[in-house]
């Protein structure tokens, strides 16, 4: 359980967020949206514990972001960031066994290499375990990277997962197994998953709950079936969607206008 | 019978890694053995070796030969390690005492130490001069770190250039204090700026023992958490990695390598940057393995380096720290051209 209270964020003189209140459940899926510079990846680095400056409330299972410490906050929740940069020539298996930081004093090497694997499995990355991590194709890097992520709280039960646009770099095939794969995390261990989206309809597909932002503000939170509609859509990002029924599943589908008529 | 050959596999028993370690302890090995039997007077390895030595050959060891090898050692170990561990700091290769100005804040401090405090004598001097070192070092990697910070990226570009201002800045300096000073220091302030290991004495290699050695046990106490840096400050702090502290240890060690170097054997450039480049090219960037790796490839460098540079123009010698350059200059520019070859600007 996440919960929000006034939260705004000034940095060098500009107001980045403004008075943001929301809640997120645990074991949910929540979706943040909005159209670009509305403050997301920010929004997400305060929940995280990365951006300390923001005045308001945030508080993480009861307890203050504040009160955690770095090892605390570490054991709770798994961060995957937009951006990432090695400029060493790491291996793929050197750069997974870094998010087992300080937890591999409690487990035995076998169990070790069990992680290793199954986060690798998970992934679809296999293949690029002996491969020079910044050799790789961006999107197998997002791939890798998210990979570590898992490494970091891998077998454990109701941790938070924070992922900044986790498919920005994939195609189609790996977009839908990442999302799906979080999604299950979400189901059978109780993860709590919050990920900056940019696909609507991935989002739709997915998410459990939004959060809406628009110009460092919120402009509404609820859940998804509400809230991925034109109704909300169309004023948040400035654009003209429809939505479509299929008749026989009675999924909706978002889909441009513009290019229609 | 399976536990045997499980034992005995070489991938079992000892990974690359380790044996590239054992093959640098080799080196050093054979490199100290080599440099104490050169010199004016040949000592051959087999007597070195056997201790059938001759009062003689045993006043020269003791007295010239072996302190300079150990300090050579050390210092070529601290240099190599300032550089491993600058790197990792900025994330960025082609990071060096030298190039960045650490050394020249050193340099600095240094020579203000010559031209206004005299020189005092014995122990108490080399710890004064290497205090000030220290500081000037200091001050050179939190100016640079402070400037990285408001700008709010590590590139490449930034850094070198940082470099170029605090290393002009210094030279001014330097240069300003060779003129208000008289002969005596005039001759001292410019065998600094060569860099030499000769005239090692025994006071100097206790002042390296005791600093180089703790330093670079912090920086290797630090070697993992310098690991999970390199990912980036956010994504350390996401594993629980108190990034702050990690880079204060990592600084304070680099300063105290480099700030003892200077104070010792002046300015011997490049060490740092080909050392950690080779290690890394062959067991991979993982500071576990990098630091001490580095630790021992410098020691044998610099010593190998020295005791050309003792023989190579005898019966006189030269400054060690034009051999280095010349081998490093060449290496730099190869890194830079590989580093942006491909890349549109800088």
């Amino acid at each position: 359980m996440i919960e929000i209270d006034r939260l705004s964020l000034e940095l060098k003189g500009h107001s980045i967020l403004k008075n943001i209140s929301a809640g997120i459940d645990k074991g949910s899926f929540t979706a943040i949206l909005g159209p670009n510079g509305a403050g997301k990846s920010t929004f997400m680095k305060c929940l995280t514990g990365s951006e300390k400056g923001f005045t308001g409330t945030v508080r993480l299972d009861g307890k203050k972001l504040s009160d955690y410490g770095l090892k605390e906050m570490a054991s709770k929740r798994a961060v995957l960031s937009q951006r990432f940069q090695v400029e060493f020539p790491f291996t793929v298996e050197e750069v997974i066994t870094m998010g087992r930081y300080d937890k591999d004093l409690g487990t035995t090497v076998k169990r070790q290499e069990q992680i290793l694997e199954e986060v690798l499995a998970s992934v679809d990355a296999i293949h690029l375990r002996n491969r020079i991590f910044p050799s790789l194709s961006g999107g197998e890097q997002q791939r890798v990277q998210l990979a570590r992520v898992l490494a970091q709280i891998w077998g454990e039960e109701e941790r938070y997962l924070f992922l900044d646009e986790p498919t920005s770099a994939l195609d189609l095939k790996h977009q839908v197994a990442v999302l799906k794969l979080v999604r299950q995390l979400c189901y059978d261990k109780g993860y709590t998953i919050i990920a900056v989206l940019h696909d609507l309809n991935l989002a739709k597909a997915v998410s459990d709950h939004v959060i809406l932002l628009k110009n460092g503000g919120l402009y509404a939170s609820g859940s998804t079936n509400s809230l991925l509609s034109p109704r909300y859509i169309n004023t948040t990002y400035g654009i003209e969607l429809e939505e479509l029924k299929d008749p026989e599943t009675g999924v909706s589908y978002l889909f441009h206008k513009d290019f229609y008529t | 019978m399976k536990t045997l050959t499980l034992y005995l596999s070489p991938s079992n028993w000892l990974s690359d890694r380790r044996r590239f370690l054992l093959l640098l302890v080799s080196l050093l090995i054979i490199a100290v053995l080599v440099g104490a039997s050169q010199g004016p007077s040949k000592i051959p390895i087999l007597d070195l070796v056997s201790g059938n030595l001759s009062e003689i050959q045993q006043q020269i060891l003791t007295g010239i030969r072996l302190p300079r090898l150990f300090l050579s050692s050390l210092v070529g170990g601290a240099l190599a390690v300032s550089g491993a561990a600058l790197q990792g700091l900025f994330r960025n290769p082609l990071a060096d005492p030298g190039l960045i100005g650490v050394s020249s804040g050193a340099n600095l401090a240094v020579a203000l130490m010559i031209v206004f405090a005299g020189s005092l004598p014995g122990m108490l001097g080399l710890y004064g001069l290497s205090i000030a070192a220290f500081l000037g070092s200091l001050a050179a990697c939190f100016l640079i770190f402070t400037f990285a910070m408001k700008t709010g990226h590590f590139s490449v570009t930034y850094m070198l250039l940082c470099g170029v201002a605090i290393n002009a800045l210094a030279m001014a300096g330097v240069g300003f204090l060779a003129f208000v000073s008289d002969d005596q220091q005039l001759r001292a302030l410019s065998m600094w700026q060569m860099g030499s290991v000769g005239g090692a004495l025994w006071p100097s290699v206790m002042v390296a023992v005791t600093v180089i050695i703790p330093a670079i046990l912090l920086l290797f106490a630090n070697s993992k958490a310098m690991n999970i840096l390199i990912l980036g400050e956010d994504e350390a702090k996401y594993l629980g990695v108190d990034s702050e502290k990690v880079k204060r240890n990592v600084i304070l060690a680099t300063a105290l390598c480099v700030g003892v170097s200077v104070a010792l054997t002046g300015l011997i450039g490049f060490v740092g940057l080909v050392v950690p480049h080779l290690v890394r090219l062959t067991i991979g960037p993982d500071h576990r393995f990098l630091i001490p790796a580095s630790a021992i490839m410098g020691a044998v460098l610099l010593t190998a380096a020295d005791t050309v540079s003792r023989v190579i123009v005898a019966p006189t010698e030269m400054p060690v720290g034009i051999l280095t350059s010349l081998i490093g200059g060449p290496f730099f520019l190869w890194l830079l051209i590989r580093q942006f070859s491909g890349r549109i600007g800088i």
